[in-house]
C-alpha cells in the first residue's frame, strides 16, 4: 500500500468494522421493546400525573376561590361603618378625658 | 442514505400522526432508523448491550418530545443527535467512575473484541486499534465517518460541532492513522 492508496484502503478496510446486529431478530426485538414503551404509559410518574391532573386542577380552583373569599371578607371588615365606630369611640374617650380633668 | 420523495412523504406523515397521538405510527420511524442509531451509539460506546440500551432511550426520548419537533424537519438528524449525546454522556460517566480501567492500553472496544475478531481481518483490526488510540472527539468523528459512513453534515449535527471542525478532526485523525499504520504501507520509516 502506498501513501496515495492509504485513504482508500483505510476506508475499504474500515467498512469491515461497521456495526452488524447479531441477527435481524435482535433488532426486531429491540424495536418491539421501544414500541411497547412508547405505546403504554409505563412510568409511575406518567400514570400518577395522568390521574392526579384533575385533582390538582380542583385544588387550584378551591385555593383561588378561598383566596377570593378572604379578600372579600377583608374588604367588608374595613368598611366606612367600622371607621365611624372607631371615631365615635375616640370621641367618647376624649370626652371622658376632659371630664376627668 | 439516499431517500426518495415517497420516503420523505411517508416520514412526514408518520411524524404528524405521532404528534397527533398515534403511537403506532412511530413504528415506521423506529424501523427506518433503528439500525443506524444503534450503529452510531456502538461506534462511540463500543459495547453492544449499551448501544442497544442507548438507542432505546433515544427513541423513547424523541417520542416524548415529539411536540418540539418542527414540521418539515427530518427525523434522522434529530434521533442521531439524541443518541450521540446519550452515548457521549455514558463515555464521560465511565471515565469518572472507572478512570483506571479506561486508561489501560485500549481506551475503547474492550467488550467487543470477540465480535471484532470475527468481523475483521488483520488490517481492519490494526485500524480499529489505531482509531481507539485517538483523542475522544477525533475517534468519534473518525469512526462515524470512516466506518459507518455518516456525512460531514450528519456528524456536525450529531456532535454539535461545525462542519469545519469535523473536517479538522478527520484530517488530524488521518495523519495519526497514517503514522501508526506506516508499516502497512510497504516500507515504513
Amino acid at each position: 500500500m502506498s501513501n496515495d492508496d492509504f485513504p482508500g484502503v483505510v476506508r475499504d478496510e474500515a467498512r469491515r468494522l461497521a456495526f452488524r446486529p447479531e441477527n435481524d431478530f435482535a433488532l426486531q426485538q429491540l424495536a418491539a421493546r421501544i414500541l411497547h414503551r412508547v405505546q403504554s404509559p409505563s412510568t409511575i410518574s406518567a400514570v400518577l400525573s395522568h390521574w392526579l391532573a384533575p385533582v390538582a386542577a380542583a385544588l387550584l380552583a378551591l385555593t383561588i376561590a378561598s383566596g377570593g373569599m378572604a379578600l372579600y371578607e377583608q374588604s367588608l371588615s374595613s368598611s366606612p361603618g367600622d371607621l365611624a365606630m372607631v371615631s365615635d369611640a375616640a370621641l367618647v374617650h376624649e370626652d371622658f378625658y376632659r371630664a376627668a380633668q | 442514505m439516499r431517500e426518495t420523495l415517497q420516503d420523505d412523504k411517508q416520514e412526514a406523515a408518520a411524524i404528524e400522526a405521532v404528534r397527533g397521538g398515534d403511537g403506532e405510527a412511530y413504528e415506521y420511524l423506529v424501523q427506518k432508523y433503528l439500525r443506524r442509531t444503534v450503529a452510531a451509539a456502538w461506534q462511540i460506546v463500543r459495547d453492544r448491550t449499551d448501544a442497544e440500551d442507548l438507542a432505546q432511550e433515544a427513541f423513547v426520548k424523541a417520542f416524548e418530545k415529539i411536540d418540539r419537533f418542527r414540521a418539515g424537519e427530518r427525523f434522522a438528524p434529530w434521533i442521531y443527535r439524541i443518541v450521540t449525546n446519550l452515548s457521549l454522556d455514558l463515555v464521560k460517566h465511565r471515565r469518572r467512575v472507572r478512570p483506571q480501567e479506561l486508561s489501560d492500553d485500549l481506551p475503547s472496544g474492550r467488550n467487543d473484541h470477540a465480535d471484532r475478531r470475527a468481523q475483521s481481518n488483520e488490517i481492519a483490526m490494526r485500524i480499529d486499534e489505531a482509531l481507539g488510540e485517538l483523542p475522544e472527539m477525533q475517534r468519534v468523528v473518525a469512526r462515524l465517518y470512516l466506518i459507518e459512513e455518516f456525512s460531514h453534515t450528519e456528524i456536525a449535527g450529531m456532535t454539535g460541532i461545525s462542519e469545519g471542525t469535523v473536517r479538522s478532526h478527520l484530517s488530524h485523525a488521518r495523519r495519526k492513522l497514517q503514522d501508526r499504520l506506516h508499516d502497512l504501507m510497504g516500507g515504513g520509516h
